[in-house]
């Protein structure tokens, strides 16, 4: 092994197993769709499995889905006013992340949220989602809700374009953060351990060790970026209400 | 970086929506409907619980409350009883002493009309004695002549004769 044959970008690379067209849909089925195939699929049984013989007295697995569901809604709760109907919808979102994201921690596995078209789907979704909101609220007012309360007249030129930038910029900072830190986290972890195994065998243990601790980073990690993309989507879609 | 190649943009960007689709329908449709209904069901346990617990106190306080409102109607109640009875011992014991002291003062009457009777007849005894003795006397002065000391001999042995009536003890 050397270093020239280290490549931990290679992880990141999609490969189509069977392409698949429907029409002008490209349904090519790819390690990323598999990959969010596997969380959606993992997501469910957890939480079914859990659940599925719900006491009064619960058991652990049920506690931990039953504590699961009430952080969600805690979240939801706190950062949208009469959030309850966006529960399911903040729930799901979470989950969804999470998901993908600790599957990308299995060893082998692909990161479904290391690809950015992937987090920026899930981002420009929520945007949309949240500018519909915002029409439904306000209608074409809703281009009124960009400048501050109080804003000067002759500040309005000023402040619109920025105004309407940092909305803009919303989705492409949420997408952008989630697949940076998927990204960054799995391409370090790789390096550490492919220094590890470039290593001499007496000091094999300081990278490896250390791609172990970087691994519970990894963990940790994953379960931040999936709470704060669960939060910016409800700040965002409170923005809208 | 392999991130940016768009050639397979569009069908990770459909797999991905589809996906999420998915979730949120098995989500909506299977997992929180199951989960709300178990957190639900305990909530709903706890609080009826809790109201049971609640009525339970309610109804401790309110036999607590008929408890000493018995009590102080059964303490009412002896009292009024008590004082019943000493006023009925009170009253019982005046007409005892109205009746005895009735008693008295019938039998004092009683006492006295005897006394009156008596005396009235006594006078009547005497009134007649004395009507007696002067009859018997005219009888004898009259059937012959009267000296002086046959007069006197006759009328001291009639006085002697009374005063032995007046010693012989009366039917009363």
């Amino acid at each position: 092994m050397t270093v020239e044959s280290m490549q931990p970008l290679r992880a990141f690379e999609v490969q189509v197993y069977w392409p698949l067209h429907v029409g002008a849909l490209d349904l090519s089925i790819s390690n990323t769709a598999v990959t969010l195939w596997l969380a959606v699929l993992l997501a469910v049984a957890v939480l079914l499995l859990g659940i599925r013989r719900p006491a009064l007295l619960p058991r652990w697995p049920q506690l931990l889905v039953e504590q699961y569901y009430i952080f969600v809604r805690t979240l939801t709760l706190a950062n949208i006013r009469q959030g309850e109907r966006f529960v399911p919808l903040i729930f799901s979102l979470f989950t969804f992340v999470l998901a993908s994201n600790l599957i990308g921690m299995l060893p082998g596995m692909f990161t479904a949220t290391a690809q950015l078209v992937v987090t920026g789907t899930l981002a420009l979704m929520v945007f949309l989602y949240s500018l519909w909101l915002r029409f439904c609220r306000h209608g074409w007012r809703m281009l009124g809700t960009f400048l501050p309360h109080g804003v000067p007249g002759y500040l309005v030129p000023l402040l619109l374009p920025v105004e309407l930038l940092s909305f803009l910029a919303r989705p492409v900072s949420l997408a952008v953060r989630l697949f940076a830190n998927m990204t960054a986290g799995h391409t370090v972890m790789g390096v550490i351990a492919f220094f590890g195994l470039l290593a001499p065998w007496f000091i094999q243990w300081v990278p490896l060790g250390l791609s172990v601790a970087l691994y519970a980073i990894e963990i940790f990690i994953a379960v931040l970026q999936a709470y704060i993309f669960s939060v910016l989507s409800c700040v965002y879609i409170d923005d809208a209400l | 970086m392999p991130q940016f190649d768009t050639a397979h943009f569009p069908s990770e960007i459909a797999w991905t929506l589809i996906s999420f689709a998915a979730l949120l329908f098995l989500c909506r449709r299977y997992v929180l409907p199951r989960i709300v209904a178990a957190i639900e069901e305990r909530a709903r346990m706890i609080r009826e619980d809790l109201e049971q617990a609640r009525a339970a106190r309610q109804q401790a306080e309110r036999q607590r409350r008929e408890y000493e409102q018995r009590l102080r109607t059964i303490e009412r109640e002896a009292r009024r009883r008590l004082e019943e009875a000493e006023d009925r011992i009170r009253q019982q014991r005046a007409l005892a002493m109205r009746e005895w002291q009735a008693e008295m003062k019938r039998r004092e009457r009683d006492f006295h009309e005897d006394l009156s009777l008596a005396k009235q007849q006594a006078l009547r005894e005497i009134r007649q004695h004395t009507a007696d003795l002067v009859a018997e006397a005219t009888e004898r002065l009259l059937r012959r002549e009267v000296n002086e000391e046959e007069l006197a001999a006759t009328v001291e042995e009639m006085l002697r004769d009374l005063r032995a009536d007046e010693q012989r003890p009366t039917l009363h």
